[in-house]
This record gives C-alpha cells, sequence and structure tokens, in this order.
C-alpha cells in the first residue's frame, strides 16, 4: 500500500514522462496487437473462409481437349475426394474499365463462368447484392469493392481488342482462388445464362475452357496434388498448349497472405522500435527522477523503507503506465479495426474481421510488460546500490568537474552560441537519448517514404522484385512462331524482343524434389531484368540457375548437380547461379533454350517479349499486331500494364500503413522533445530564473535551448535518413528473405531523404520552440522560488 | 548621497490562489538614495523579498508605480527589465546560484557580456574583481561544487559586480555561510558600497544589518519604521546598540 503511495505520487510529479511513455505503450500496442492479431490468426480465417463455401482444393482450367484423361489422373490420386466441372470462356488478353469512375483501362484475363450453374463446390454467396440482378450483371471478386472502389451498379466496360461489353456489377463474391489478381492474375465473373451465352458465342471474347474444381481430403497437402497432377498430365498430354492454369489451395493461400504478412511483419517491427524508444525514456525518466529524488530516496531509507522497497515503488509505477498505455492501445485498437480490416481485406481479397483475441491480447500484454518492466529494473537498480547517508549527501555524483567547453574568455562564439553549445555539451546524456530516437525515426521514415514510393509511385523496382520482365507486350504464338516472332521484332516502334518461355519444373536433387517456375530463354544477358544476385544465369545446356527458396528446399547449393524430370526424360544441369523472384512464392529456376532443348527436342519458344520505344503507345501497338495476324492463333497482352494492375490492390495498404506510420512518427517525434525540453526546464528551472534575473532575456534563453538542440535534431534527422537511404535495400531484403529475395534495388528518392531531414527537423525544432516559449510566462525571481521539480 | 535612484510610490503585490488573496505588500512609499546601502528586515513573512524583487524589476507590482533615475520601470515589458537589470542591477542570493555547469570565470564573464563585447576587458575586469574580494587565479576555472559556500558567494558578488551596475541587490547573502565566512562576504559589500554604489540587502541578522546606513522594518507588507545609522564604522558599539534597541521597539 504504501510503495503504491510512492508509486502514485512519483507518477503525479512526471505527468510529462507519464504522458509520454503511456501514448508510446499504447501506440506499440496497436502495432503489436494488430501485427500479432493478423499474423497468426490469417491461416485460420483463410480457412474457415474456405470452409464456408467448400471452397475449392485445386482448380484446372484446360480447353477441354484431355477432361476425361484429367479426370482420370484426379481420381488416381490417393487425396482425391470429389470434383465438378463446368464449361466456361477463358479470356487471355481482355481488359477492364470502370466507367463510373473512368479510370484508365487495365489488362487482366477473364474467366467467365455461369451464375447459374449449379454447383457444390466454391459456391457463390453474393455481397452487396443487387436488389433485382440484370441480364448484363455480372458477380465480381470482392477484391474489386474493398481494393478499387467499386459499388453494386457500377459498369464495368469489358474489352477485347476493339469489342466492348458493358457488365453491370450485381454483387461481389469471395474465393480465395481468385481472391486477388496479385496472386493469379485473373478475373473470375460469375454472369447469367443468357449474358453467358452471348459471350460463348462471340470467340473474339476469348476460348471456350473446362473448369475443374477438386475437393481433397487433406487440404494441408494441396500443393503435392498439384505437383503429382503435373507430372501425370506431362504424360498424357506433354505439350500442354491448351492448359490455362493450375491453382492449388496450399499456394494460393500462401500467395494471397505474403503481401499482408509482410505489411504486419513490418508492424511489429514498428512497434519494436517503439518499446525500443520507450525503453531509452524509460531510461531517461528513471535516471532523472532518481537523480531529482535522491534526498527523498535517502529519507525513505532512513526511515526505514529497504532499497528493494522503493525499487519496487518504481515498479509498480511503471506497470500502472504500463496497465493504461496497454488498455489504451487496445482500444485504440478496436477503435481503428475498420482501417485495418480495409487494409488486410484489400491485400487477401476476402472480407476480414478484426476482433478480440484473447491469446493475442495475452501474448502482446506479456511482450510489453516484460520489456518495460525489464528496462524499468536495470534502469533503477543503482538504487539498490545508494546508502541512506549517501543519498542524503546527494549520493549520485551530480557535480561537474568536466572540460570547461567553449570557454568565455576566449570562444569565438557569440555569447548565444556559447551557452547553446555548453548547453548542447551538458546535456549530452539527454541529447543523445533524443538523437538516437529521432535517428531510428528519421530511418523508418525514408524507409516508408521509400516503400511508398516503389510499391505505388514507380513500380519498376517491385517488378524487377516480383522477377518480371519490363516488357510492354507479350505475344503468345502457337504455330508460325518464329516467322510471326521476326516479323514483330521487325515491326516500327520495336526497340528490342526476347523469346523468354516458362514451365513448372520439379528439380531433384539428392532424393528431394522442389518444384519451379522455370524460365527458357536462349540468352539471359538480353532481358531487362536481371534476377541473378550470385554466381552468373545459364550460358550453356547443361547450366541451371535456381532461386535460394528451390536451392534451401533441395539442401543443395551452387556447383550441385540437379536434374529435371520432363516427360520421362530426365537432363543433369550444374547450378552455376541463384536467382530470386518474388513470384510463384519465390520457387523459380532458369535454363537455356538449349537447355531446354536436352529436355524436349521439339522445343519451340512461345513467347515473345516485347519492349516498344519510348513514346510508342501499347495500346495502338496490340492493336496493330491483333489486325495484323488477325487469322493467325495468337495471344496479345499488355504485359506491363497488367503487372501494374496487379501490383495496384496493393497500394491502398501500402498507403494507409505508410501514412499510419508517418503520422504515429510525427506525434514520437513531438511527445519526446516534449519530454526533453520540459524536462530540462524543470530541472533547469533555476539557472534559467537567476539568467533572467541577471539580465538575459526570454527570448535569449529560447534561443539557447534551441541552438543547443539544433545539432541534435538536425544531425541525427540527417543522419537517420541517410542510414535510411543505404539501409532500405538491405532492410527490404531482410523482410523478404523468407520469400527468397536476398537482394532488393528498391529507388530511394533523394529528394524524400532530404525531405525527411527537413520535416523531421522543422517537426523538432517547431516542438523545441514551442515547449520553450513556456519560460517567457514565468516571472525571474518565482523561477527558482519555487525551485527544482 | 542625496539624489534618488530608485523610488517606489504606493507599491502594492497581492498574490491570489483562487478566492484566497494574499496581500503581501500593501501601500509602500521608498525612496533609495544613490550611495545607500539599505537593509530591509522584518519577520518571516513580511514580505521582505517580495519588495527586493519589485524594486529590481524582477517582478511586477500589483498596483504602484517604481521610478529608477525618474523613469517609471514598473510599466517595462519583461524584456526590457531584463536590459534594465543586466545594465543597472546586480544581485546576490543566499543559495548563491552559480551556473554548476560553468567555470568561475565563465560564471562572470555571462553577465558582462550581456552588456559588453569586449570579451578581454570583461575577462581582465572580472580578474581584478576577483582579486579584489580575495580570490587567486587558481579558482578561474574551477567549478562552483569545488568552491566553499563562501567563496562562491565572493564569486556571485563580483558577477554582480562584473557590470558596474548602480544597485546591488541582495537577498540575505551570509543566511547560507559560517560566520567567517559571512564577515568576509559583509566586508567585501562594504567595500562595494563605499566605493559608490547602492546595496538593497534583505536580511534576519543583526551583525550583518549592522553594515547599513539605513534600515527599512517591514511588518504585514507595510514599512512601519526606519532606522538611519550613518556611515558603517568597524566595531563600534553604539552602532549596534542603536541598532539593538530599534529592533527590540519593533519586537524582534
Amino acid at each position: 500500500m504504501k510503495i503504491l503511495m510512492i508509486a502514485t505520487n512519483n507518477i503525479r510529479k512526471a505527468k510529462v514522462a507519464t504522458a509520454t511513455l503511456i501514448i508510446l505503450i499504447a501506440i506499440a500496442t496497436i502495432f503489436l496487437y494488430v501485427g500479432i492479431s493478423v499474423l497468426s490468426n490469417l491461416d485460420t480465417f483463410i480457412d474457415g473462409k474456405n470452409a464456408e463455401t467448400n471452397g475449392a482444393h485445386f482448380i484446372s482450367i484446360t480447353d477441354g481437349s484431355h477432361d476425361a484423361a484429367i479426370d482420370q489422373i484426379y481420381e488416381s490420386i490417393d487425396s482425391y475426394v470429389s470434383s465438378e466441372r463446368e464449361e466456361g470462356l477463358m479470356s487471355m488478353s481482355s481488359k477492364y474499365q470502370n466507367v463510373d469512375t473512368g479510370e484508365e483501362a487495365y489488362s487482366l484475363s477473364t474467366l467467365f463462368l455461369n451464375r447459374e450453374t449449379p454447383r457444390d463446390i466454391s459456391r457463390v454467396t453474393i455481397i452487396d447484392e443487387a436488389a433485382q440482378i440484370p441480364e448484363n450483371g455480372v458477380i465480381v471478386p470482392y477484391v474489386l469493392k474493398i481494393a478499387n472502389g467499386y459499388k453494386t451498379g457500377d459498369t464495368l466496360k469489358f474489352m477485347v481488342d476493339d469489342n466492348t461489353t458493358e457488365l453491370e456489377i450485381a454483387g461481389f463474391y469471395e474465393d480465395l482462388m481468385f481472391a486477388s489478381p496479385s496472386n493469379v492474375s485473373m478475373y473470375k465473373l460469375y454472369v447469367g445464362d443468357r449474358q453467358f451465352d452471348e459471350l460463348m458465342n462471340q470467340p473474339v471474347y476469348g476460348s471456350k475452357c473446362s473448369y475443374s474444381a477438386v475437393i481433397t481430403d487433406d487440404i494441408d497437402n494441396t500443393e503435392a496434388f498439384e505437383s503429382q497432377f503435373t507430372k501425370d498430365l506431362k504424360t498424357v498430354w506433354p505439350e500442354r498448349t491448351g492448359s490455362y492454369a493450375t491453382l492449388s489451395y496450399g499456394t494460393m493461400k500462401i500467395g494471397v497472405a505474403v503481401f499482408i504478412n509482410i505489411i504486419m511483419a513490418v508492424l511489429v517491427a514498428f512497434s519494436i522500435i517503439i518499446l525500443a524508444i520507450a525503453a531509452i525514456v524509460i531510461k531517461f525518466s528513471t535516471t532523472t527522477h532518481i537523480e531529482n529524488n535522491i534526498k527523498n530516496i535517502g529519507a525513505l531509507e532512513a526511515m526505514g523503507y529497504t532499497s528493494g522497497q522503493i525499487l519496487g515503488s518504481i515498479l509498480v509505477e511503471y506497470l500502472m503506465i504500463t496497465a493504461v498505455g496497454f488498455a489504451m492501445g487496445l482500444g485504440a485498437s478496436v477503435l481503428i479495426s475498420p482501417v485495418i480490416t480495409n487494409v488486410v481485406s484489400s491485400s487477401i481479397g476476402l472480407r476480414w474481421t478484426t476482433g478480440i483475441y484473447p491469446r493475442t491480447v495475452l501474448i502482446s500484454l506479456a511482450v510489453i510488460m516484460i520489456s518495460v518492466l525489464g528496462i524499468s529494473y536495470f534502469s533503477a537498480f543503482k538504487i539498490k546500490k545508494i546508502t541512506p547517508l549517501a543519498a542524503l549527501r546527494n549520493g549520485i555524483e551530480t557535480h561537474h568537474f568536466g572540460k570547461n567547453r567553449a570557454p568565455l574568455e576566449r570562444t569565438k562564439l557569440s555569447l548565444n552560441m556559447a551557452m547553446g553549445y555548453k548547453s548542447l555539451v551538458f546535456n549530452k546524456r539527454q541529447n543523445l537519448i533524443a538523437g538516437l530516437i529521432i535517428m531510428m525515426l528519421s530511418l523508418v521514415t525514408v524507409f516508408s517514404f521509400a516503400a511508398y514510393y516503389n510499391f505505388a509511385v514507380d513500380k519498376s523496382a517491385m517488378i524487377k522484385l516480383i522477377g518480371l520482365e519490363t516488357a510492354e507486350v507479350q505475344v503468345t504464338a502457337t504455330e508460325n512462331e518464329e516467322t510471326i516472332f521476326d516479323e514483330i521484332a521487325a515491326m516500327p516502334g520495336v526497340e528490342d524482343t526476347v523469346k523468354l518461355d516458362s514451365f513448372d519444373g520439379v528439380i531433384k536433387y539428392d532424393k528431394k524434389e522442389s518444384g519451379a517456375s522455370t524460365r527458357i530463354t536462349e540468352d539471359y544477358s538480353r532481358l531487362k531484368v536481371d534476377t541473378c544476385v550470385k554466381g552468373r544465369m545459364p550460358v550453356n545446356d547443361n547450366e541451371i540457375a535456381l532461386t535460394s527458396i528451390v536451392l534451401n528446399k533441395l539442401g543443395a547449393q551452387m556447383g550441385d548437380t540437379v536434374s529435371i524430370d520432363y516427360n520421362g526424360t530426365t537432363r543433369e544441369f550444374l547450378v552455376v547461379g541463384v536467382t530470386q523472384q518474388f513470384n510463384m512464392l519465390g520457387r523459380g529456376a532458369a535454363i537455356t533454350t538449349a537447355g531446354m532443348k536436352k529436355l524436349m527436342p521439339v522445343y519451340q519458344e512461345k513467347n515473345l517479349m516485347i519492349y516498344l520505344v519510348d513514346g510508342e503507345n501499347t495500346k495502338s501497338f496490340v492493336t496493330r499486331i491483333n489486325n495484323q495476324y488477325a487469322n493467325q492463333n495468337i495471344q496479345t497482352a499488355s504485359y506491363f500494364e497488367s503487372i501494374e494492375m496487379m501490383l495496384d490492390s496493393f497500394e491502398a495498404s501500402i498507403k494507409i500503413v505508410v501514412t499510419g506510420c508517418l503520422g504515429i512518427i510525427a506525434v514520437i517525434i513531438v511527445f519526446v522533445m516534449f519530454l526533453v525540453i520540459r524536462v530540462r526546464i524543470l530541472r533547469e528551472r533555476t539557472r534559467l530564473g537567476v539568467s533572467k534575473a541577471l539580465g538575459f532575456t526570454s527570448n535569449q534563453l529560447i534561443g539557447q535551448i534551441l541552438i543547443s538542440q539544433m545539432p541534435v535534431i538536425i544531425g541525427a534527422s540527417a543522419l537517420g535518413a541517410v542510414a535510411g537511404y543505404f539501409a532500405t535495400n538491405p532492410l527490404m531484403a531482410l523482410m523478404l528473405a523468407a520469400n527468397g529475395i536476398l537482394n532488393c534495388e528498391f529507388y530511394v528518392d533523394p529528394g524524400l531523404v532530404l525531405l525527411t531531414i527537413l520535416g523531421i527537423s522543422m517537426l523538432g525544432l517547431a516542438t523545441v520552440l514551442i515547449v520553450a516559449n513556456s519560460i517567457r510566462k514565468i516571472s525571474p525571481c518565482r523561477m527558482f522560488e519555487e525551485g527544482v521539480d | 548621497m542625496e539624489n534618488t535612484i530608485l523610488k517606489a510610490e504606493m507599491l502594492s503585490k497581492t498574490y491570489s490562489n483562487g478566492s484566497i488573496m494574499q496581500h503581501v505588500l500593501k501601500n509602500l512609499n521608498i525612496d533609495i538614495k544613490a550611495g545607500d546601502f539599505t537593509v530591509i528586515m522584518g519577520s518571516s513573512g513580511s514580505g521582505k523579498s517580495t519588495l527586493l524583487y519589485a524594486l529590481s524589476g524582477m517582478d511586477k507590482p500589483t498596483l504602484g508605480k517604481i521610478d529608477f533615475k525618474g523613469e517609471e520601470i514598473s510599466k517595462y515589458s519583461n524584456d526590457r527589465l531584463a536590459v534594465f537589470r543586466r545594465k543597472h542591477c546586480g544581485f546576490v542570493f543566499q543559495q548563491i546560484y552559480l551556473n554548476e555547469t560553468m567555470s568561475v570565470l565563465d560564471n562572470i564573464i555571462i553577465s558582462g557580456l550581456l552588456v559588453s563585447r569586449d570579451k578581454k576587458a570583461i575577462a581582465a575586469r572580472a580578474k581584478e574583481l576577483l582579486h579584489q574580494v580575495g580570490m587567486t587565479e587558481v579558482c578561474y576555472q574551477k567549478y562552483p561544487s569545488q568552491l566553499s559556500g563562501g567563496e562562491a558567494q565572493r564569486v556571485a558578488i563580483v558577477r554582480a559586480l562584473i557590470n558596474a551596475p548602480e544597485i546591488v541587490f541582495a537577498d540575505e547573502p551570509t543566511g547560507a555561510l559560517n560566520s567567517t565566512n559571512a564577515i568576509n562576504v559583509l566586508d567585501v559589500m562594504t567595500e562595494v558600497n563605499a566605493s559608490g554604489q547602492s546595496i538593497i540587502m534583505v536580511t534576519h541578522d543583526i551583525k550583518t544589518a549592522r553594515r547599513a546606513n539605513r534600515i527599512l522594518y517591514l511588518k504585514d507588507g507595510v514599512i512601519i519604521d526606519e532606522l538611519k545609522l550613518g556611515s558603517y564604522v568597524k566595531d563600534d558599539p553604539k552602532r549596534h546598540k542603536i541598532l539593538r534597541e530599534f529592533l527590540e521597539r519593533m519586537g524582534w
């Protein structure tokens, strides 16, 4: 009880430090709780969502030419339970435009299914269903609502070349497999009977396809099902020219969660940074508290309190502060849950609901309590070493015997500059603490700016990270490939072309195997995006480069020989390099065209990446190609545009997270500077009073404080921002390491680095100026009558 | 001696704390002549320090006016009062209040630099004054915590004198010192006064008060009496007796 009294008294006496700590703990709680709750519940949430509609475990979309064989393969796999097959329309080169917002059209493949077909797997539950579904009504993925802002009743213009069909959005559906175009660059749309027939009867919109959905008895091993299916399919359908897509639940689930997991990992990391700042504030205020109250501590010890009890009172004080801060943070987490719901939902394309998770609450509380109380204990531990007599005699060394910096007799500095400098040196501990905090925040600011810039403004670095080429157009031809590709390369407006294919390969090494999206091209040095991070890309027909994810899974390394099994032919390849890619969950490989011909002697490249000259219009170029090869079996896509579109769904989430982080950084800077200056004014009240009595004006004293803070704030923000400039890419690579990213080349705009320095400096100095202004209100005699706080 | 340097008319100071009003000074009229060594005495809570702070421009009166050499300083803004203090006043406090983070010499020069930019001249004057109060060169670069109480107070006196102020305000300057150090400090103050500078000092101590040529006795915010003692003469028993009788009359 007495300890509680001392603790509450301590809190009353240090209101600013208490308020700062409460806010820091509250912010750390928000980030930690939100981060952990999403990270730990996402998996269960997605499984639950899938179970609600009896979502498919595996999906295959083909041209229908091998349906019977495929069904046989399904049935031959042990985990198979049931499947459904229906007819659909596959449009590989479709474009969309939201007529109501008038936004630019974007490219994305489309799978049309008939809404009225009865189905038990992946049932369609409509969200925001129109009161009456019109004939051209379409049910679209939920991501269009949450990430792209579509509403029921909006008109969606579906375009293929010069042909257009206007569809009216009649509702939204959730399906993990087609949740986000960032995962599978395809929309699955449900239209009514009449509309479906109309589309099916117009070949210009696409090809008829066979869509099959499978349920297995082991939802956790759908990748194995996919792997077996792929392997078996190759035996019955080697060229697989009409196989549009195979999707497994496991792969899609991981893919859907990758981005939000990164965001949540950033939030947890940010909460740890804030806890580190809180630790610095605790260390600072505990030391200040002990110094200022050393005589009171001595008196309490003289009265019979043990140093353990006094230490206990400090721990109780921080326990109370932490409890209040945690409760506030938890409350705020509930208040901001609509924002979090929005961020998570727009990333995963499913309706996320943020709730209170008792286990997460306990984990967050434990992390915060242990951190705060641990730091408090170590900060206040020196009390145990203070004897009552030493305490009463001002036991802790407060005398100053340091070197006299800038002696006024000799210094060339003006009086105010010299006083500011002396104050800077004298308060070096507090300044170091403030500097460290500002440095960390400055680094995080540059990192946030860079993340925003590369995710939302200029996506080329992100596209490079994903491991895709930056070609504007992609043409797929299934006949006369060589002639068509040569002609396209010679077309005006074409800067360069590269033949680049890929297939789902199975790489084997020492009884282990791993699936990998294997790229094939003749000369990797001609690609615009270099994904090699170690060694080199393959040059000879017996060479391969693998991502670190594949290497780790195989237990192989550069210099080892791995094998690829393709249609019963096995060939060995020497690992000559390590590549990185974000797509396909980081599982990638690269071999040369000559290498592929060892596996399949009749192999012929089918994909051409086309790089246009600057200023060439992608849309008109695509139209030109389609017109020129109207009678040939080719598919054209605005490649770069569709990748950008894929990334657009992240933009809203990144914007919210970055804005939130920047806002919180600003709040922390204001509070920390407020705390530092307020405490300094309270501690130096007497000196300031005497200075005023001697004839210093308020402006001079405020100026001195400002001068003493300038090097700290400007220096620390500059150091932090420069560190951010250099550390952004390594940090980003570290965060994406789980996806096999070893090297990141995000563009860090020097202008934003400068803006960070300017912004943080201005904010910090403005706070100093405002807080220091309180000197003005107090008359000099009262300042030292009141004594030191 | 007869020129009025500082004059207060109908000076009142009231502090309010919620609905409670505390009238610390009540309609005081005071004339301080150039060269006067004025001591303000009175029991605790009588308003001595408040009067000292009001006269020095450190605090603003609630009512009344204060003139310095015919100019009303009670109307000055805070910044103008600061400039007034740096140019015309010196301060010596009971708690000394040297800046613990600065050397002895810097503690003095800092005040000098408020008035002049000639660092060399200020430093030379500071050293001269330190020498006058018996501080040797060894002390120049010491920090206040390395000095004895008497030494520190002598440094504070030099700080108060660095700009050759017309008035030195002293609030119980010997209050925290032992008797030997107190006598040393009073000797310095007496010498300062002998050189023509006015001193206004608050004290509880009869030995300290003996140095003054004028004693004002304050009770409940009002000057109830005044004693003129004439110039200080060391070891004058008659002076001590007159002062004691005066204080006894005041109920001391």
